[in-house]
């Protein structure tokens, strides 16, 4: 995804460079040509030659580029590698040497067991024939890359394909006033001097490579139940109890593979594409009879119809009229009364709502008694009996107790594999080695690998040099995360190595 | 009064030339990496060939240059050949080639099951390169499988683009694949394969099968041919050849340790010398399984 980013903005760029950015179709060349602002990269047969004098030949302009016809005396011979193209001293005189100190060493690779970027190369008589294999599409990669005509220098097969990177350490081997200065060692396999470029900064895709140990974040830790949390897929982990009764974690190395996987996306479009009916288009087999030849036997039927509903009008043809009494209450009063106000003798009014001269005496009396009454005072008396607070220090020294614990042991693990890339399809053996490198025993060593989604462990095949319970369990990955339970103590100096086999999907 | 009126008119025009450029400019936000309509943001699989590789060549990275090997299979019988002398040869069912990263390059299949008599044009575009480790660039090409399904449609007038990626480790898909049963992402119609191939991993490379065949005018068939681009052959050596019994050579694993033997280098160099070899690479064994 990053790659296509850039990708995209290397696009944008180049769209902005050149000043017109959706301009392009209508002014493009011929299908050969279309987008090719690159002089490097326009047809053969719309540009001048690439070699010119001396270089392309005179088969570089015209058809079949990848024949015999093709190189020419001076790019190669035919087919890119005839004659001249990986001799051993193809290149040098013609494209002059490069400056050593502006050549930068490729960087590593990712770590893995038996692999060393900057180390070594092994020389002409001892290349392998699939570096021979290799060497020679990177040969070819020269001579088209550094053409003078071009303008630019762009070799970058060299690198990858196991060219001696020439350090600003290496002391010239031998001058003379012919060839000038020679370097030591300076192109293996015979291949001619790659031009003095800046190497390409993206040498290395991880995508490229599968990779398995170590300890991903989140990182590995032990649950209670001895159960592991933070277990990714390639996690390649050791954890141990030592005698102080700690639980420790050790992460393995990472091993890698170069193991590059191609797939593809398809899409299928054109004139006829959407014309697959999704429902049936037509109907052969017809739905129900279309005609009843058997004649069907004669049914009786009886339809009893009853009355549903009936609206019938009916007027009053006689009237009854009954009048019923009205009941009356009869209320007696009296008929006569006399000497009403005679029940009003006994009635006295008393006004109290006004205060008169002499009462006033009697509530000022009445008054007084009442405050005299509300006041209830006694004596209180408070004591208080406080004294000073006093601090007594009195410290001395009671006891000591040393307690001693033993060194922790501690583990190495170490994870390795026997090869370095895999085809899909390939075994590779991986050996995971375990040893106590502490200073006391270690105890419940359990080790667990978890196997990457592209490798399949081979049934059957893992062996440990110690006792050990093995448990594979499916994990995420669709994978297995094998587990090795050492039934023995690991103690000082022992080891203990685990071998398995696992097939690269 | 008229000079005036003329720089009035210009400079009505500068603001509205101003106003539609900065009108755009969420567009060309870099950081918006894929669109919200699902479609690519710059460049799709929809595009002709040649504009994706010129991208690749003018983004990061040098790979101008560098011939991608790469590995064509298909169903079995099926040959496939790339241009030589203007023309094509018989072809092989293997075809291994070093191709130019940004060149498009038409190669021709034969000999189709159960279609006799019928050839296609494919265009393969290589849009992004490999980097393995020293000595493994050819014994690991990009692997490219055309099914029937492909050949078929082509023949049908369907136009068929399978956008070749790298697939991500992390997220591969937990099964064997081998070329047989290398089943491709199918994606419908209104979805972009480019996009599909950059989810999923680092597009690489991109074949477009139709049913174009090439033209009777002479004229027009640099155009056809992309300007015949250069390509390195890669060859396989027969391993009876070398100083090793046929039956040791096929138990020895194939490790980057192994030296050349000298028979086999010496042919080699013959090769070159006498000019008759149109191959330059040798290996020990075919590079697919």
């Amino acid at each position: 995804m990053q790659s296509i980013n850039n990708l995209m903005l290397g696009g944008m760029v180049a769209i902005l460079s050149t000043g017109c950015a959706f301009s392009t179709p209508k002014s493009e060349p011929p299908p050969g040509a279309i987008g090719r602002a690159n002089p490097m990269s326009q047809p053969v047969g719309q540009m001048p030659p690439w070699g010119g004098p001396g270089m392309g030949g005179p088969g570089m302009g015209g058809p079949g580029m990848g024949g015999p016809g093709m190189g020419g005396p001076g790019m190669g011979g035919p087919g890119m590698g005839g004659p001249g193209m990986g001799g051993p001293g193809m290149g040098r005189p013609g494209m002059g040497r490069p400056a050593s100190s502006m050549y930068q060493p490729q960087h590593g690779y990712p770590p893995q067991a038996g692999y060393s970027p900057g180390g070594s190369y092994p020389t002409s008589q001892a290349m392998p024939n699939r570096q021979a294999f290799a060497h020679a599409v990177a040969q070819a990669s020269y001579s088209s890359a550094s053409r003078p005509q071009l303008g630019h220098a762009s070799w970058v097969g060299g690198v990858q394909h196991g060219a001696a990177p020439i350090t600003p350490q290496m002391a010239p081997c031998s001058c003379n006033h012919v060839a000038g200065c020679q370097r030591c060692n300076p192109s293996p396999y015979g291949y001619m001097t790659p031009m003095p470029v800046p190497l390409n900064a993206y040498g290395i895709d991880p995508q490229e490579f599968i990779c398995d140990g170590g300890d991903n974040p989140p990182h590995v830790a032990v649950r209670r139940d001895d159960s592991l949390t933070g277990l990714q897929p390639e996690d390649t982990v050791v954890h141990y109890t030592t005698a102080d009764g700690n639980i420790e974690v050790e992460a393995s190395n990472k091993v890698c593979l170069y193991a590059p996987r191609f797939l593809s996306v398809r899409k299928v479009t054109g004139a006829l594409a959407g014309g697959r009916a999704i429902g049936a288009a037509q109907f052969d087999k017809p739905l129900g009879t279309s005609r009843l030849d058997q004649p069907l036997p004669r049914l009786t039927m009886t339809d009893s119809v009853e009355l549903a509903h009936a609206d019938v009008a009916r007027r009053i043809d006689a009237m009854r009229e009954r009048v019923r009494g009205v009941p009356v209450d009869s209320v007696l009063q009296l008929e006569q009364s006399s000497d009403v106000m005679a029940a009003l003798v006994g009635l006295t009014i008393d006004q109290l709502n006004q205060l008169q001269d002499d009462e006033k005496a009697i509530v000022d009396q009445f008054s007084l008694a009442a405050v005299s009454w509300a006041l209830d005072e006694c004596v209180e008396a408070t004591i208080e009996d406080l004294r000073a607070p006093s601090l007594v220090r009195d410290e001395s020294l009671q006891g000591l107790t040393i307690y001693e614990f033993p060194e922790a042991g501690r583990l190495r693990i170490h994870k390795m594999a026997d090869r370095t890339d895999a085809q899909p399809g390939e075994i590779v053996n991986f050996a995971i080695r375990v040893e106590n490198v502490g200073d006391a025993a270690v105890d419940r060593v359990v080790l667990t690998d978890n196997l990457i989604t592209r490798l399949e462990y081979v049934e059957g095949s893992a062996t440990c040099s110690a006792g050990a319970e093995f448990l594979p369990v499916k994990n995420d990955g669709q994978s297995l995360r094998l587990q090795w339970k050492l039934t023995d103590i690991l103690r000082v100096g022992e080891s203990a190595t685990i071998r398995f086999k696992c097939k690269v999907r | 009064m008229a000079y005036g009126n003329a720089r009035l008119l210009e400079l009505v025009c500068c603001i509205a030339a101003m106003s539609v450029m900065f009108s755009d400019a969420n567009a060309a936000d870099p950081s918006d990496y894929l669109s919200n309509t699902g479609r690519h943001r710059i460049l799709s699989g929809d595009m002709p060939p040649g504009y994706l590789g010129q991208a690749r060549l003018a983004g990061r990275g040098l790979v101008s240059g560098y011939f991608q090997p790469i590995a064509l299979t298909g169903p079995k019988g099926t040959r496939f050949a790339l241009t030589r002398n203007g023309g094509y040869d018989e072809g092989t069912e293997l075809l291994q080639a070093g191709l130019l990263v940004g060149s498009v390059y038409r190669f021709q299949v034969t000999r189709i099951p159960l279609m006799e008599g019928a050839e296609l044009y494919p265009t393969l575009e290589v849009i992004d390169r490999t980097y393995p480790p020293p000595g493994l660039a050819t014994r690991y090409p990009i692997v490219i499988n055309l099914d029937q399904e492909d050949l078929e449609s082509a023949l049908a007038g369907k136009m068929v683009t399978r956008v070749i990626y790298l697939e991500d480790p992390q997220t591969a898909v937990p099964m064997q694949q081998t070329p047989i049963t290398n089943r491709p992402v199918d994606i419908a119609e209104n979805q972009d394969a480019l996009e599909v191939a950059d989810r999923l991993g680092r597009p690489v490379a991109i074949v477009r099968i139709g049913s174009l065949a090439p033209p009777r005018t002479p004229a027009l068939m640099p155009g056809f041919f992309f300007g015949f681009p250069a390509w390195a052959p890669i060859q396989t050596m027969d391993t009876r050849s070398s100083h090793v019994p046929a039956e040791s050579a096929q138990n020895i694993p194939v490790r980057a340790t192994q030296p050349v033997p000298r028979q086999t280098q010496q042919q080699h160099l013959d090769a070159r010398s006498s000019g008759v070899a149109p191959a330059v690479t040798v290996t020990d064994q075919p590079l697919l399984k």
